[in-house]
């Protein structure tokens, strides 16, 4: 980096000697103002790099900080509220509160709105808030505090809320928008989550492996160079489509060939169209890891008498073992992070599925169907972002696994 | 010198880039957002909204109107981040939109009734039922309700369906979900494992499809694969089929209003367009789109 930048002008000057004005054509400016500007390349390629590193933390970060009340409870907003509320009612009734008196008053409001106790009443508002106990005050300026207070908690603007992880992780109700009583389990929609992943790879797997074998090694050249393109073409169909031949066509058919089958959007038909989405990615990847293979392996196996089944089995499989378990674990992850199929597909019904044909909903399907009316801020909108976070973590520990695996290969090849 | 370099080219080209875009939106779009009506909200009402700003745009073809769904929740939210200037919604506004309304604005949501509906409950037009109780529905879909089989309310499926009851409901943000539950279910939960639909259109689509089901929606959205069925309020009272005349003498009883938000008083074009709705030409359109006016 640091030569080239150097050497270049000069290189420029000397190795072309001026060949007087006239004949100084376009191909010696763009030279000049490639010289010139090189910085500037340079910076914009610099600028690239970073911001989309930058964009990914940036993001990990907006998703975690907007679920982080959820999981550590929301009290430091509650009192920045509550201080913030009080000072405006001191000074709309010209009374100071030191810092003291707003700490007393915060806690007060604090343990008067225990999160254990907030939702046992038959009703969405907290109680009233006495700030009877706090020192200093006239009976009238605590009047007003609790009078305000009360009022501000009575809108809505202050809810104390904090997740249960145990309740969260383990309670099948999902009801996130209860008249009487909101619960966040996701238990039910994870198991719908890892059922369609799990289902969607049984089929995915054989499938994109025996896919990815013929293309590299059984298919000739003409076929195996058509096959290649059209594979990355299936890649590169639309997930919203995926839903919409899932939802239109695969249901109906499900419906007609299972008689136990009540509705044609469910396990199954998401299963098969998340596994139709996943093998593209298998079997490129897979592919490139069978080619990655040296031909001497196929010859010796061939020279020792190995027929084709035991050449794939007993040779290439074992030889590119992690290539192929990384185009595995990736397919994993397209079938976990797929969101506008699923919810077409599934039948978007928050229960544990007990048969193939039951409908299900995934997590991914819940934050599309439900983010765009929570209200920032909101209960709801806190869980639904805890569930990003768990997705996140899915996502993140897939990719690492696939990564250590992948390094594997390379020092293997190396070594 | 050269990481000055770097950094000094870094710094240009940001701000080239923000430079260009923050000039670049200014200049036009302003203007645009001003003869535009944005309005978003209820899945419900969008087919009439779409309606009305077709024959509105008729006589007043200066005025864009831009209609979109995605629920009356979607709605309200986008009415008070100013993304949208009108919602339609098939509920009324909650009071802690209302706050957040005014915290963030100054001004509340002002509420005009601009139709009713009859929210119609639909089944596969083979299913023998022809007529359902409230008490019914609410023991098929609440949470603490018993009857999962069509056989529980003496319905026999015909041969080779399942007897069991595929219930067909609608996502949390829907104003459809709301007001069923606050109507039918007396603000009860919904019973888990129903196939959740984000549209109201989606509802009668999958009922159509599905023999067992059943579902709910705007009466505005009947086709002729599916079947409405008549709501008897008490288990011995009388059935009364959902329509247009039925709802103006009140005895349909799942009827609601159905209402278009502004924050604060609206102004401008909102408010000729808002005129135009409550016209005898915008009432007309209720009627058209098979729902009911308010006059």
């Amino acid at each position: 980096m640091e030569s080239t930048t150097t050497q270049s002008p000069k290189s420029t000057d000397s190795g072309s000697k001026p060949p007087g004005e006239s004949q100084r054509g376009f191909r010696y400016y763009s030279n000049v103002i490639v010289d010139k500007f090189e910085w500037l390349f340079v910076g914009f390629i610099y600028l690239c790099g970073w911001s989309a590193i930058l964009f990914v933390l940036a993001i990990f970060a907006f998703v975690f900080v907007e679920g982080a009340p959820a999981i550590f409870g929301n009290s430091d907003k509650i009192t920045t509220n509550t201080q913030k509320a009080v000072k405006e009612i001191s000074e709309q009734h010209g009374f100071d509160v030191s810092d003291s008196q707003l700490d007393q008053i915060s806690a007060v409001v604090l343990k008067q709105l225990d999160p254990d106790k907030y939702h046992t009443a038959n009703d969405d508002h907290p109680k009233e808030v006495f700030v009877t106990d706090v020192d200093g005050l006239t009976a009238i300026q605590k009047q007003w505090i609790s009078d305000r207070l009360t009022s501000d908690l009575r809108i809505g603007r202050i809810k104390p809320f904090k997740l249960n992880p145990t309740d969260f992780a383990s309670n099948e109700k999902w009801v996130p928008e209860s008249a009487k009583k909101p619960q966040f389990g996701i238990f039910a929609m994870l198991m719908g989550t890892l059922s369609v992943t799990i289902l969607s790879m049984l089929i995915a797997v054989p499938l994109g492996l025996g896919a990815a074998v013929y293309v590299s090694e059984f298919a000739g050249g003409k076929t195996r160079e058509t096959l290649k393109v059209l594979i990355e073409l299936l890649a590169a169909i639309p997930s919203v489509v995926w839903g919409f031949v899932g939802y239109m066509i695969l249901g109906p058919i499900l419906l007609d060939s299972f008689d136990s089958a009540v509705v044609g959007i469910n396990l199954l038909n998401g299963g098969i169209i998340l596994a139709l989405m996943s093998v593209p990615v298998i079997v490129s990847m897979s592919e490139d890891a069978l080619r990655a293979v040296p031909d001497s392996y196929r010859e010796a196996a061939m020279a020792l008498g190995a027929n084709r089944i035991e050449m794939v089995f007993k040779v290439l499989f074992p030889a590119a073992k992690h290539g192929l378990l990384a185009a595995v674990l990736l397919g994993v992850g397209r079938a976990i992070g797929e969101t506008m199929a699923v919810l077409m597909c599934t039948g978007h019904a928050v229960q544990i599925p007990e048969g193939l044909l039951d409908p299900v909903r995934t997590l991914t399907a819940t934050i599309a169907a439900e983010l765009g009316e929570t209200a920032p801020g909101d209960e709801h909108y806190l869980v639904l972002f805890v569930i990003g976070i768990v997705l996140f973590t899915f996502a993140f520990l897939i990719n690492i696994i696939a990564d250590v695996i992948v390094k594997g290969i390379r020092t293997e090849q190396h070594g | 010198m050269k990481r000055i370099k770097q950094f000094a080219a870094l710094l240009a080209v940001a701000i080239m880039i923000t430079g260009c875009g923050g000039s670049g939106d200014n200049g036009s779009t302003k203007d645009e957002a001003e003869s535009a009506i944005r309005i978003e909200g209820s899945d419900t009402m969008v087919n009439l909204a779409q309606a009305w700003a077709e024959q509105y745009q008729e006589s007043n073809s200066s005025v864009e109107i831009e209609v979109s769904g995605g629920g009356s929740g979607v709605g309200i939210k986008s009415l008070i981040s100013g993304q949208a200037d009108m919602a339609n919604a098939s509920r009324k506004v909650k009071d802690s939109e209302k706050a957040r309304a005014k915290d963030e604005l100054g001004k509340e949501p002002v509420e005009l009734i601009v139709g009713r509906d009859a929210l119609a409950v639909y089944v596969h037009k083979d299913n023998p039922i022809d007529e359902i109780s409230l008490s019914q529905l609410k023991a098929i879909y609440a949470d603490s309700g018993s009857i999962t089989n069509w056989s529980d309310i003496g319905i026999t499926m015909p041969e080779g369906t399942a007897d069991e009851i595929t219930r067909v409901s609608r996502q949390n943000n829907s104003g459809t979900y709301a007001y069923f539950r606050e109507s039918v279910l007396d603000e009860e939960d919904f019973k888990l494992g129903s196939i959740d639909q984000s549209g109201s259109k989606d509802v009668v689509a999958l009922v159509s499809t599905t023999l067992n089901s059943i579902g709910y929606s705007g009466m505005g959205y009947a086709t002729p694969d599916v079947k409405m069925l008549k709501i008897k309020s008490s288990d011995d009272g009388e059935a009364v089929e959902p329509n247009a005349e039925n709802v103006i003498n009140n005895t349909y009883p799942i009827a609601r209003p159905l209402h278009i938000y502004t924050i604060g008083e609206a102004t401008g074009n909102v408010k000729e367009y808002l005129d135009w709705i409550m016209s005898d030409a915008g009432q007309a359109v209720v009627t058209e789109m098979g729902y009911v006016p308010v006059k």
